[in-house]
């Protein structure tokens, strides 16, 4: 019980000590991939430049506006798609066909049509998470169990009140699962999304430590999108302790 | 902590969610819009250039206009198609860009004109140093990298295997971005590259690569990079153009006598090392060359002439017609 709480420390601990031990038995050179204090010391130098926090922020910046516009097409959609068959019959051809395109092939189209900077990065981490979302909501709505759906009508529940009794609260956790997954698809995608012509972000970092042959610089940046995307997920993890949510948990 | 809950309470946990989730995008895009360098401005001229010596000119002219006040907004990119695409949604002005992709793009009727070159010489054919290739019979059957199909450096290449008897169809030829071209050299992904510097030289000095042809000595005024302006911006800012240009012509005739404050002045700019530049402009004065700018319509007809044998444009064009001198 000494150990509650540790194992994730001694794991990285341990993590790093390979990590050394591999640079140092093989001889790596730095310049093929640097050792843990090389790394440590150009975060340091990184943060004390205050381009760390720059990167932070403006992919964090990226990533939450992307997402949440994915969030706020995809979801509407999606339950749209899920409660109208017609919509559903026309519609989801369309999208099963655009979803498995890559974001990354929309870049061209991007760069063309909404430039270089912000938005394009923002468009890319859009299509990351819109499709999948969509997917998300559409087959939670068309998964809902036959029996809610009776109770509810046994009890008089019509009229708008079954969506918002009985169809929200039903689809809930499966739509935090579904943000908490595509939260990590568009973090994925932050390196991909500001490769192209922006001149901050981690993305940026790593494409920028490339061009000026700074392995440390792209080693500790990934390392900090490592990082965030865990905290990300911690965060929206928590989501799932909402009581809306942790109803099908229990009843499981 | 108690006044959080009676909050809390009062407002039920989904919607405090919802509210926490409302202030984390208030807060990051006050944050951006307050760390972040102002958006663009559209007054000033755009250039975009990538970080490789053949676009000194622009770190140095920068550098300069930058203390009068005068400056541009550069633009830094680490692939030629980012760079072609951003120039054909119209937000840049000026590019320092390769020759044949200049000149294709205005045979896909993309309007502009060259208007300098960025360099003369400054590539080079570099091979591996254990691939025991000697010559450029040598390559045939080897795995030579380009930048890009639409380079002098494929064009150099292609004439290269043809003056030594076979056609560049007998060598695997891939293309990849130059910043990475050593690392494949170093790894044996690929037995050779010809690229512009620095990665040449930088493969030399880390001692996995060998130079197996200098392009000054393969195809003598040998020419790369240039400057190439939109129509747009010809016709609607000749003056600042023309001055922006000026600087960079003298830009070019100041390096050639200051190489060492150059590669001091760049290397921040083009984010290079700074050792790896001053090696490049000063192991020998004609291993890139910013001297002879001015671009003659005879090498571009003749360029051109050369890119329809490559099947990269349908006809030659006239030198004279994509160069615009105006400036001067």
């Amino acid at each position: 019980m000494a150990l509650k709480g540790l194992h994730p420390f001694i794991s990285f601990g341990l993590a790093i000590l390979v990590w050394e031990a591999a640079i140092r038995c093989l001889a790596i050179p730095a310049y093929k991939f640097p050792g843990p204090l090389a790394v440590a010391e150009a975060m340091k130098e990184l943060a004390l430049s205050g381009r760390l926090l720059a990167s932070v922020v403006a992919s964090l910046f990226r990533v939450t506006w992307g997402f949440y516009l994915a969030a706020c097409a995809a979801i509407p959609l999606g339950l749209v798609l899920g409660i109208y068959g017609s919509a559903r019959a026309f519609l989801n051809p369309i999208v099963q066909f655009l979803r498995p395109i890559s974001p990354l092939a929309w870049i061209p189209v991007a760069l063309m049509w909404l430039g270089i900077g912000d938005r394009s990065a923002i468009f890319l981490i859009f299509l990351s998470s819109f499709f999948p979302l969509l997917v998300f909501t559409m087959s939670a709505v068309l998964g809902i169990k036959v029996t809610y759906i009776r109770v509810g009508l046994n009890f008089g529940v019509t009229g708008l009140k079954r969506y918002t009794k009985i169809l929200l609260p039903a689809i809930m956790p499966d739509i935090i699962t579904g943000l908490r997954i595509t939260l990590g698809t568009a973090w994925l995608v932050i390196v991909a999304a500001e490769m192209i012509a922006v001149k901050s972000g981690l993305g940026y970092l790593i494409i920028d430590g490339r061009n000026s042959m700074r392995m440390d610089y792209v080693v500790a940046a990934m390392i900090v999108i490592g990082i965030i995307g865990l905290v990300l997920d911690w965060t929206v993890s928590r989501l799932e302790m909402l009581p809306s949510v942790r109803w099908i948990h229990k009843r499981r | 902590m108690n006044l959080i809950n009676r909050i809390g309470q009062g407002i039920g946990p989904g919607k405090m969610a919802l509210f926490a989730a409302i202030a984390w995008l208030v807060t990051i895009t006050l944050l951006h819009a307050w760390i972040s360098e102002p958006g663009a401005k559209k007054r000033r001229l755009q250039v975009g250039f990538l970080p490789i010596t053949c676009h000194l000119t622009c770190a140095v002219a920068f550098d300069r206009l930058s203390k009068t006040g005068k400056a541009f907004d550069a633009h830094k990119f680490s692939a030629w198609p980012d760079m072609i695409e951003a120039l054909k949604g119209g937000d840049l002005d000026v590019a320092f860009i390769l020759a044949p992709i200049a000149m294709a793009m205005e045979d896909q009727g993309f309007p502009g004109k060259i208007v300098l070159l960025a360099h003369r010489n400054g590539t080079a054919l570099v091979v591996s140093k254990h691939s025991g290739i000697r010559s450029i019979t040598g390559l045939k059957g080897a795995t030579v990298a380009i930048p890009i199909r639409y380079s002098c450096q494929m064009l150099a290449l292609r004439r290269l295997c043809r003056q030594h008897g076979f056609s560049i169809r007998e060598l695997n030829m891939v293309e990849l971005s130059p910043p990475d071209m050593p690392f494949a050299l170093a790894s044996g992904t690929i037995d050779a590259y010809i690229v512009g510097e620095p990665y040449a030289a930088k493969a030399e000095l880390e001692g996995t690569g060998r130079v197996l042809c200098q392009m000054r000595d393969a195809w003598p005024g040998f020419i790369s990079s240039v400057v190439f302006v939109t129509k747009h911006a010809l016709k609607d800012r000749r003056q600042e153009v023309s001055r922006l240009i000026r600087a960079f012509y003298q830009a070019g005739k100041w390096i050639e006598g200051h190489r060492l404050e150059a590669a001091r002045i760049a290397a921040p700019f083009l984010g290079l090392p700074e050792p790896l530049i001053r090696y490049v402009l000063l192991s020998s004065r004609d291993r890139v060359s910013y001297s002879n700018l001015i671009p003659m319509p005879k090498e571009l007809s003749d360029l051109s002439e050369e890119m329809v044998k490559a099947g990269l444009i349908k006809r030659p064009m006239v030198g004279k017609e994509i160069i615009d001198l105006s400036w001067r």
